[in-house]
C-alpha cells in the first residue's frame, strides 16, 4: 500500500464479511499472490469468487471515500494511483483466467463436470456459464464454415481431442512460502536418474510445474 | 470490388496443386493470412473436402484450422476494438464469423457485469499498470465535449493538445481519437 499513508485513512478498517477478517492490505496481498500465480500457471488455478467479491466491495468503498476528500488535496491523487493500481492487478487476474478458460474450453469444462461435489471448484459459476456459450458458439461455427461441406461420416470433431491441453511441463519460477522436503524431481533423458530436494523456506527455484503443482493450491510455493 | 470468383478459384488450386497424383497426400497446407484478409473458408474447405472423399488426408482439427486461426484473430479484435468493429475488418468477415464475434461479446458483456456482484468490471479496459496519473495527449480527429472527473468539459478538437487523467483517456487512445504524446 502507498507509503506513508495510513489504510485505515481511506478504507475504513478491516473487512469483516468473512469468517477470517482480513485487514485490506492482506486482501490486496492475497490477490496478488493469486494474480502472480494465474499469469505464470499453464492451467487454470481454482477459483476464487470471494475474494474477487471482496476486492471488488474494497474498491468501492475507497472510489466513495475518495469522492468524500477535498478537490485538489494532493492526497486524492495518491489514492486515486491505489484505486487504479488495484484495478488493474483484478483485472489483469480475472483476463488471464478467461484466457485460459478460452483456450482450453473442452478441457476445463470436462474438469468442471466430471468433480466430486466436495472438491474445490475451478469455475465460477458465471465462468462455467461463458464457458459453456464459448463452447456452443464455436461448434455451431465450425460446424457451419467447416464441417458441414466435409463428408457425411467427418461432420463432428471431438472438441477434447482437438483442442491441445495446457502443457503443464512448463517451466515455472517460484518462491518457497513454507518448507517442503523431499520434492521429487523427475530425469529428462534416459542417463539422469531421478532425485529428491528440499526446498527451502524463502529460497527460489526454476522447475516443471507438474512437480509442485500441488504446493502451489495449497499456498506452499508463489510463482513468480 | 474484389473478385470473389477468381479468389475462390485461387484458393481451389493452391490446395488441389498439393494433391499428388497417385500417392495419398500426408499434409495439406492451408493458406495462412497474415491479417485478416478475407474469408475465403467455405471455398477451400470444400476443395479439401474433396479430397478426403478420396480418402486422402485424416480427419482432423487441421482441417477447420484455419477457420480456428481466424476465430482467434477475431477475438483478439474485440478485445482491441471493441465490441464495434471498424467497416473495413468487417468488410472481410463472413455472416458466420460475424455471428460468432455477435455471440462472444454477448457472452462477454454477461460476463463482465457479473464481476462482483454488483455493477460488475469492465476488464477490457487496465490493459496496461498504471505509471503516471495525468498524460498529455493529443486529438488526432474532432471528438466534441469530453467531461473529465471534476465536472471539467473539454473540447476535443483536431491537433488540441491536452493534459489528462490517464484513466480517461485509455477508451480513446485505443480507438484512435486521442494519442498519448510522450515527450
Amino acid at each position: 500500500m502507498a507509503d506513508g499513508v495510513s489504510d485505515s485513512d481511506l478504507s475504513g478498517g478491516e473487512e469483516s464479511r468473512e469468517e477470517v477478517t482480513m485487514t485490506p492490505a492482506e486482501l490486496i496481498a492475497r490477490l496478488e499472490q493469486a494474480w502472480l500465480n494465474e499469469k505464470f500457471s499453464p492451467e487454470l488455478m481454482e477459483n476464487k469468487s470471494e475474494l474477487v467479491e471482496c476486492v471488488m466491495e474494497q474498491l468501492t468503498h475507497m472510489e466513495e471515500n475518495l469522492q468524500r476528500v477535498r478537490k485538489g488535496d494532493v492526497k486524492a491523487s495518491v489514492h486515486r494511483m491505489e484505486i487504479d493500481r488495484i484495478r488493474f492487478v483484478l483485472s489483469s487476474y480475472l483476463r488471464s483466467r478467461l484466457q485460459k478458460i478460452e483456450r482450453f474450453f473442452p478441457h476445463v469444462l470436462e474438469k468442471e463436470k466430471s468433480r466430486a461435489d466436495g472438491d474445490p471448484s475451478f469455475l465460477s459459476p458465471e465462468e462455467f456459464a461463458f464457458a459453456k456459450e464459448f463452447l456452443a458458439n464455436t461448434e455451431v461455427y465450425l460446424r457451419n464454415v467447416a464441417l458441414k461441406h466435409m463428408p457425411p461420416n467427418l461432420q463432428s470433431i471431438d472438441m477434447l481431442k482437438a483442442v491441445p491441453e495446457p502443457c503443464l511441463d512448463s517451466f515455472v519460477f517460484l518462491r518457497v512460502k513454507e518448507r517442503q522436503e523431499n520434492i521429487l524431481v523427475e530425469p529428462e533423458t534416459d542417463e539422469q536418474r531421478e532425485y529428491v530436494v528440499d526446498l527451502d523456506k524463502g529460497s527460489q527455484h526454476l522447475m516443471r510445474y507438474r512437480t509442485i503443482a500441488p504446493l502451489v493450491a495449497s499456498g506452499a510455493v508463489q510463482l513468480i | 470490388g474484389k473478385d470473389r470468383g477468381k479468389e475462390r478459384a485461387d484458393t481451389i488450386h493452391q490446395i488441389q496443386a498439393q494433391l499428388p497424383a497417385e500417392k495419398p497426400a500426408l499434409h495439406l497446407r492451408l493458406p495462412v493470412c497474415d491479417s485478416l484478409g478475407s474469408c475465403a473458408v467455405p471455398h477451400q474447405v470444400h476443395a479439401a473436402s474433396r479430397a478426403l472423399s478420396t480418402g486422402v488426408i485424416k480427419p482432423s482439427l487441421s482441417l477447420s484450422f484455419h477457420s480456428y486461426d481466424r476465430l482467434l484473430r477475431i477475438r483478439a479484435l474485440r478485445w482491441e476494438y471493441g465490441s464495434v468493429l471498424p467497416t473495413t475488418i468487417r468488410f472481410h468477415m463472413c455472416a458466420e464469423e460475424m455471428e460468432w464475434f455477435n455471440q462472444y461479446k454477448k457472452s462477454l458483456a454477461t460476463y463482465m457485469r457479473s464481476i462482483g456482484g454488483e455493477e460488475g468490471l469492465d476488464i477490457t479496459q487496465d490493459v496496461k499498470p498504471p505509471k503516471s496519473l495525468y498524460i498529455e495527449v493529443r486529438c488526432l480527429k474532432d471528438h466534441g465535449e469530453f467531461e473529465i472527473d471534476d465536472g471539467t468539459v473539454i473540447l476535443l478538437k483536431k491537433n488540441s493538445q491536452h493534459f489528462l487523467p490517464r484513466w480517461k483517456c485509455e477508451q480513446l487512445i485505443r480507438q484512435g481519437v486521442l494519442e498519448h504524446v510522450i515527450s
